[in-house]
């Protein structure tokens, strides 16, 4: 039980602010009407508990296990890619990390960046890639697409805080080149989380923390129910360390699983609604000088409020040879966002100040279907579809949060129809085979211009030598893609698509039954890269590019219940017609942890995760290269009983660290002469910070 | 363990080290050559300067523009360009702020040292104030005829793309800038036979002086900054 208590109750409320009228400070921003809308969240709430209430009454004894093997079984990759990583709960426990965002750090070879604020989608950085706020990383709930396409910060913005921890039940990480049926923003890589609670009963925990945190958390799982059964009510209230750093963040969910005549039906919704403080960038010159502090702000800095509901009604069944899956969801965002990365640069009088507004839906299906009609061929294949619609508009604000200028609104809406098929194949014992192919139609249809369409055929092969053997040999090529952004429909006719070609050959090997070593070389070749652009203080695409690398590790597990993992991957990504290092993306990633996973002591249980990550130094613009760091995070809990305690640190050796560093001009001084040299930037990343935990289970 | 970690750390550290940080940046004083107040501006026409002064803001020097090209190779998939109208300009990899009203005539003067970061540079742009005004006084002489003129135009106005081709090797700087002005080819412009005022003398205000003399102050090739070696 890593999460705390977040309860909806004591969340502080504020009035709907307008925007012709001056936003107050950010720092305490606050969260824009629970107050207001507390009956809704009652309604909700009341709502969820009949719902689970129902749960209790339809679910049969769940056993652990069928549902999740018919998911298996359709699933749109049938074997791993040899970089890949699956936890299961008890793993989830073992890996620091606050928020489901957080967790992600476990995928070899990613580094996320936190320039925003806890409430504000990360940026991801994956094998070479700089997947700004989720472009270039599909990321997944129980296969249903998290990543907000068109969003008004970022193409694919990913933000997962709408995800309680204790509810990720599982986490499958696959780094690489896309496989079987992986969609749109799969590029880099995807993830895929499983959604639930693990165990039975009642839980109610809360912790503080040396940040001015304060979480709680209600969550409950009928007995006998299905891990698909659940109600869980969290709120997260802090204040951070430094300036500019506070948070608020309220999250619900309910969800219900049970049988159906043959088929097991499961139903969940999400809701979350935060509000959240950014202390933005910091100039290296100005640290350095002792103009501001290492955890301090320039004024104005920014923050957001952030409100998303997703939900989703899944079945699945069939029979050993035949199985089948379907999903249907749907979601609503609302998104805020004020943010100043370069001052008075551009406007002397107002500031470069902007807020970003962004309300959006989302709706789709998709069905999966696996057949094994013999022991040499089978079939798994798949129809998807999604339509989102949205509307964002950015205006420029003073440091105040006045609106001074009024930016152009974009209404659009967009559609994302595909299919896939694979066609896995063991001629011979040692061979298996996974040729597939993903075809999709993508359609952008703005309010005030005419509708733009993109065809995408991704063709996808993976080979698996000696599978299961002690050493097996994996060779994957396949074709990922990234749909176009609203933003860049005009004029209707065919849009262009970013595509990414990957490959990627390894070795995993498992001499014994407590160690396993991988390792594998990878290439991939982008049709169009995304990068921070100084010029305009904002992610621009710049052109094809390749990358190369190499990734490794080493799994020791001792006992069941422990393992160490070492991680380190190397990549190196350029411009392919300059040659020129890809910006910010880090060339070294690596990883080193300890892990504890339920360990059965006499009367207790123990989890355990002490993790190291490395971040090699990365490529800035203008020759620059930005430091390497290594901080140190960790997890502990003890369950005694119907008692447990926790213990989170974060940067245990109190590093001064940079998770983010940007090189451009900026001017936060608006009476000194605008300088148009470029100068480094920094995001402080997390700093030391404890938080003590008490749960009980009833 | 801990101990273990800040081995680690320090290794990772050290790896900082063995990187460069960042672009080297020297301080190179700057200074403006005046001019001539004899100028010829050609087409018969000598021009005899009393007064001449502009005020200028804010010297940048700029890199070389990205030479990043790409073939495209026909494909059913269509792919994504570079935002458009990045490319052309390098960024500016040096700068002396400050304002100056420059006396065209009088004796060399010091502006300050620039801020110049290692590398190649290619361009120089400076923006022209408006106030103090710019002033231009004397006597032009056409076809034998003297013709006095006083000249007054507030000009605000950017002078780009200012040749400057330099590759800054930080151990070996240039001594010094120097920026200088043409008067020639800054009154070249101007259509001196034309009085439309017939009042003998010309002014801003005479048919197309105002825009000819702005176009010649802001002129690329008016301004000339140098290395000194």
């Amino acid at each position: 039980m890593r999460s705390a208590c977040r309860c909806w109750g004591c969340y502080p409320s504020g009035p709907e602010e307008d925007r012709a009228t001056p936003r107050r400070p950010l720092v305490g921003w606050q969260g824009p009407g629970l107050r207001g809308r507390g009956l809704a969240g009652a309604v909700i709430a009341a709502w969820a508990w009949a719902w689970a209430c129902l749960g209790t009454a339809w679910a049969e004894p769940f056993e652990d296990g069928p549902a999740d093997d018919a998911v298996v079984v359709v699933a749109a990759d049938a074997s791993d890619p040899v970089g890949g990583r699956h936890l299961d709960r008890a793993a989830v426990e073992a890996t620091p990390g606050r928020t489901a965002d957080e967790l992600l750090r476990a995928m070899p070879g990613i580094h996320l960046s936190a320039h925003g604020g806890r409430g504000k989608a990360y940026q991801y950085f994956l094998r070479g890639f700089d997947a700004v706020h989720g472009g270039d990383l599909a990321v997944s709930l129980e296969g249903v697409p998290l990543n907000e396409v068109s969003n008004v910060h970022a193409h694919g913005y990913l933000d997962l805080q709408l995800i309680p921890t204790v509810l990720v039940r599982s986490m499958d990480l696959l780094p690489g080149p896309a496989r079987g049926g992986a969609g749109d923003f799969a590029v880099a890589g995807r993830a895929d989380l499983g959604l639930g609670l693990d165990q039975g009963g009642g839980v109610l925990y809360g912790a503080v923390g040396s940040d001015r945190s304060v979480l709680a958390t209600v969550a409950w799982r009928p007995e006998h129910a299905a891990p698909g059964t659940f109600v869980v009510v969290e709120g997260d209230v802090g204040g951070g360390v430094g300036t500019a750093r506070g948070w608020r963040q309220a999250r619900i969910g309910a969800g219900i699983e049970g049988d159906v005549g043959d088929a097991r039906v499961r139903a969940w919704v999400l809701g979350q609604h935060g509000a959240f403080d950014s202390p933005g960038v910091l100039r290296e010159d100005d640290v350095a000088s002792g103009d501001v502090g290492f955890y301090d702000a320039y004024p104005g800095s920014g923050g957001g409020r952030s409100t998303r509901v997703l939900g989703a009604v899944q079945a699945f069944g069939g029979s050993e040879r035949l199985a089948w899956r379907a999903t249907a969801w749907g979601g609503w965002r609302a998104l805020s966002l004020q943010q100043n990365f370069t001052g008075w640069y551009e406007d002397a009088v107002n500031g470069d100040g902007t807020v970003q507004d962004h309300r959006a839906w989302t709706a789709g299906a998709q069905g999966q279907l696996g057949w094994s009609p013999h022991p040499v061929v089978g079939l798994r294949a798949g129809l998807s579809a999604r339509l989102d619609g949205v509307h964002h508009q950015e205006d420029g604000v003073t440091p105040d949060g006045t609106v001074w200028t009024e930016g152009e609104p974009l209404a659009a809406r967009q559609a994302d129809v595909g299919a896939w098929v694979v066609l896995p194949l063991d001629p011979t014992p040692w061979l298996h085979l996974e040729p597939a192919v993903r075809a999709d139609v993508l359609l952008v249809d703005p309010d005030d211009d005419a509708v733009a369409w993109a065809p995408v055929v991704a063709p996808r092969l993976g080979v698996t030598l000696f599978e299961g053997a002690v050493a097996s040999g994996h060779l994957a090529y396949g074709r990922g893609f990234r749909s176009p952004d609203a933003r860049g429909a005009s004029g209707g006719g065919r849009l262009p698509v970013a595509i990414s070609d990957g490959i990627e050959a390894g070795v995993r090997a498992s001499p014994w039954r407590w160690l396993a070593l991988r390792v594998l070389g990878f290439a991939t070749f982008v049709s169009d890269e995304i990068v921070f652009d100084h010029v305009a203080a904002r992610f621009l695409a710049t052109g094809a590019t390749r990358r190369v690398g190499v990734d490794g590790g080493v799994s020791f597990r001792p006992v069941d219940a422990m393992r160490i993992d070492a991680d380190l991957t190397w990549s190196d990504g350029r411009y392919t017609g300059s040659g020129d290092p890809i910006p910010y993306a880090p060339r070294v990633l690596g990883s080193v942890g300890l892990y504890v996973e339920r360990l059965a002591l006499p009367s207790m249980n123990v989890t355990f995760g002490f993790r190291t990550r490395l971040l090699g130094p990365r490529p800035l613009p203008e020759g620059y290269v930005a430091q390497p760091n290594a901080v140190v995070d960790l997890t502990a809990g003890v369950e005694i009983r119907s008692w447990m305690l926790t213990l989170d640190v974060d940067n245990l050796l109190a590093t001064r660290w940079r998770d983010g560093e940007f090189v451009y001009a900026s001017a936060w001084d608006p009476t000194a002469p605008r300088s148009d040299l470029s100068a480094r930037h920094l995001t402080a990343g997390a700093p030391f910070a404890l938080r003590l935990g008490v749960g009980w289970r009833f | 363990m801990a101990l273990l970690m800040r081995a680690v750390q320090g290794a990772a550290l050290s790896l900082a080290v063995a990187c460069a940080p960042g672009r080297t940046v020297v301080q190179v004083p700057v200074a403006f050559a005046p001019s001539s107040p004899d100028v010829v501006p050609g087409d018969g026409v000598s021009i005899a300067l009393d007064d001449a002064s502009v005020t200028v803001a804010h010297l940048r020097l700029e890199s070389p523009p990205d030479p990043t090209a790409r073939w495209r190779l026909p494909s059913l998939i269509s792919t994504a360009v570079a935002h458009p109208g990045h490319d052309f300009a390098g960024g500016v990899s040096g700068e002396l702020l400050g304002t100056w009203t420059l006396d065209l005539l009088g004796d060399p003067v010091p502006l300050g040292s620039a801020t110049l970061q290692d590398g190649a540079y290619a361009t120089a742009r400076l923006q022209v104030e408006a106030s103090p005004v710019l002033t231009m006084s004397g006597t032009a002489t056409v076809d034998g005829d003297p013709i006095p003129f006083g000249l007054e135009a507030a000009i605000a106005q950017e002078i780009t793309g200012i040749p400057f081709d330099l590759t800054l090797d930080p151990e070996t700087p240039p001594e010094a800038l120097t920026l200088s002005v043409d008067l020639d080819h800054a009154l070249s412009f101007v259509d001196w036979r034309t009085d439309p005022g017939a009042d003998g003398l010309l002014t801003i205000d005479d048919g197309a002086v105002g825009h000819t003399l702005t176009f010649g102050v802001v002129s690329t090739p008016t301004w000339t900054l140098e290395p000194v070696e």
